[in-house]
């Protein structure tokens, strides 16, 4: 019978047995691999460059007859351009930098974790996907315009409610970067929290636990890794913020425990001189690769730290 | 005028005398369950005894599991899950509004599927229950209490000197004796288990098994399976759902050797399902 025959009879595609070429196969393997090595080899490079580049101009820097190493290192004040003596002690930069990265921090970790549990566990599906964007949005915004946010309404505003702040400070200014920070902060906890698996939820749900319950003992400690990542990152997006604090936080190297003074960040001192009108030649040309080196260095102390930390805290969930 | 109901609408089966030494906890009339649109669940009508187990078995998509999750209101957290008709416990209407859901919860355990220990460590996982409830809880009723439950639950011996490693640590078994061991220990008098040992190991769904079993002398206990062995096994009652509705209900032993219905009589000898 025909319908039989048919049923017995193997797809034509299996009788032909004409396969694919195995060459061609293994020729596209090797070259996936090759093209992906070479990607990873240039990422590299860069890096490598980079570093070599910062490190040569750092050598330049330090064979300069005005600059000693241990007087960078040790150094509290730093003056380029002063008169004849010119000190390049680090520590003031540091410290402006510490000072508007601690100020971000503080504005950009709780209001970010706070978003964060509210978009993920309390705001209805809807609510969220039309929030979540919008705070994303604020990534976006030019940090140009933080500058200025942070000069014309910040400042004025921090005066206002009787805070002593200079015109240039560094509390507007770390502010304005706290703000930058937070939808970093924000998204990525949020994503954290919601890679939290639902059975999580369920087993604290399931015994008697309330939505507050639920959140902050279950959730956000399964998301903890998650939370500190995002919180590094935006921490190290701080530390290398440079439009804002060169707009706003002032332009003097100022050794000071009170914020409300001007101070100038280690980026901002190197947008400064960078865009300034000196020499190739000069000291203070070849300073901002010094300070860049001691910036790539705190940077990379953070992320190590920051992974060791997390590995230390981390509840795998899997 | 309500009159009295002729004899032949009361329960008659022939278990009508075990039922009197084991009054009702969980009853439900007419109860009907829908997600958005589809309605999951059909005029229900059910009673589950007191310290006994009772089994939801059928294929799956017939409901059952929507149906437990009802009776803690795990399905509170469900988008577009609502519920009408009956369900109560003798006390408590569990669908009205004002019924408190922690407190619903305190009273009505619940174990899942797979194994969902908290990534914490074992007398963490035990503790979270009890720390969320008792208001005057010093260190060492709450040890007391850990040890009670990992007893109960048949764990003690194996994690007594490891209660402060993780709980992800364990063995899928033990993780599942963990959860029981959970639910236990914020002193429920109902435990629901969602096909506990589906994702379990032979050896360790029968240790699973032999722990219901004792559990029942305490808990009265709701299992959803899949697996006839296990309902046959361990429970005392049998409920067989199919589409959304309960069609044969009664003593285990009734249901598997003497169904009414030709349906159940299909599922429970494996010709469908």
């Amino acid at each position: 019978m025909a319908v039989a025959d048919t049923a017995n009879q193997k797809p034509a595609v299996l009788q032909r047995r004409q396969f694919r070429s195995l060459a061609t196969t293994r020729f596209r393997e090797w070259f996936i691999l090759a093209a992906l090595a070479c990607c990873t080899a240039f990422t590299l490079l860069i890096t490598v460059t980079i570093v070599c580049l910062l490190v040569g101009q750092t050598i330049q820097f330090f064979s300069m007859p005005e600059t000693s190493i241990s007087d960078f290192l040790f150094g509290l004040t730093w003056s380029p351009t002063l008169g004849n003596e010119k000190l390049f002690g680090i520590w003031p930069l540091i410290c402006g930098t510490m000072w508007v990265t601690v100020i971000a921090m503080c504005v950009a970790l709780p209001l970010g974790l706070v978003t964060a549990i509210y978009l993920s566990e309390y705001a209805p599906k809807r609510l969220r996907n039309v929030l979540k964007p919008i705070l994303e949005l604020l990534a976006g915004i030019p940090t140009v315009v933080y500058g200025f946010f942070a000069l014309v309404v910040i400042t004025p505003a921090l005066q206002a409610i009787g805070i002593q702040v200079d015109f240039y400070n560094a509390v507007s200014a770390g502010i304005a970067v706290g703000i930058l920070c937070l939808p970093t902060v924000a998204s990525l906890s949020e994503d954290a929290l919601q890679a939290v698996p639902r059975r999580l939820r369920e087993a604290a749900y399931g015994l008697g636990g309330t939505k507050f319950d639920v959140s902050l003992k279950v959730v956000v400690p399964a998301a903890l890794s998650g939370i500190i990542s995002a919180f590094l990152l935006a921490a190290a997006r701080a530390i290398g913020e440079t439009m804002i604090v060169a707009m706003a936080a002032g332009a003097l190297a100022n050794l000071t425990i009170d914020p409300r003074q001007q101070i100038q960040t280690m980026t901002g001192h190197m947008a400064s001189t960078a865009t300034g009108d000196i020499s190739n030649f000069d000291v203070r040309y070849y300073s901002i690769y010094a300070v860049a080196l001691v910036l790539f260095f705190i940077t990379l102390t953070l992320t190590v730290i920051g992974n060791v930390v997390r590995r230390r805290f981390q509840e795998a969930y899997d | 005028m309500k009159t009295k109901m002729p004899s032949k609408f009361l329960p008659s089966s022939s278990d009508s005398e075990s039922d009197q030494h084991h009054p009702n906890v969980v009853s439900m009339e007419d109860f009907c369950a829908w997600y958005g649109d589809f309605q999951a669940l059909h005029n229900l009508k059910l009673d589950i005894p007191e310290n006994r187990v009772t089994a939801f078995i059928g294929p799956s998509g017939c409901g059952k599991s929507t149906l437990l999750k009802w009776i803690n209101r795990m399905n509170d957290i469900v988008p577009g899950a609502h519920a009408s008709g009956k369900l109560v416990l003798p006390d408590i209407d569990i669908l009205a509004r004002s019924t408190d859901v922690v407190a619903l919860r305190r009273r009505i355990g619940i174990v899942f599927q797979k194994p969902n220990p908290f990534p914490k460590s074992i007398f963490d996982n035990i503790a979270f229950g009890p720390r969320l409830h008792f208001a005057n809880l010093p260190k060492s009723d709450l040890d007391d209490l850990v040890e009670w439950a990992l007893k109960k639950a048949a764990l003690w011996n194996e994690v007594k000197d490891r209660l402060n490693k993780s709980a992800l640590g364990l063995s899928g078994g033990q993780q599942q004796r963990l959860c029981i061991a959970r639910a236990i220990a914020v002193g429920p008098d109902i435990l629901l288990m969602d096909e506990p040992c589906s994702a379990l190991d032979p050896a360790s769904t029968s240790r699973i098994e032999d722990l219901i079993f004792e559990l029942r002398e305490q808990y009265s206990i709701v299992i959803v399976t899949h697996n006839m062995q296990q309902a046959a096994r361990c429970s005392d009652r049998t409920a067989f759902f199919f589409e959304g509705r309960i069609v044969e209900e009664g003593a285990t032993e009734d249901v598997f050797t003497r169904p009414q219905e030709q349906q159940t009589e299909d599922y429970v000898t494996g010709k469908f399902g």
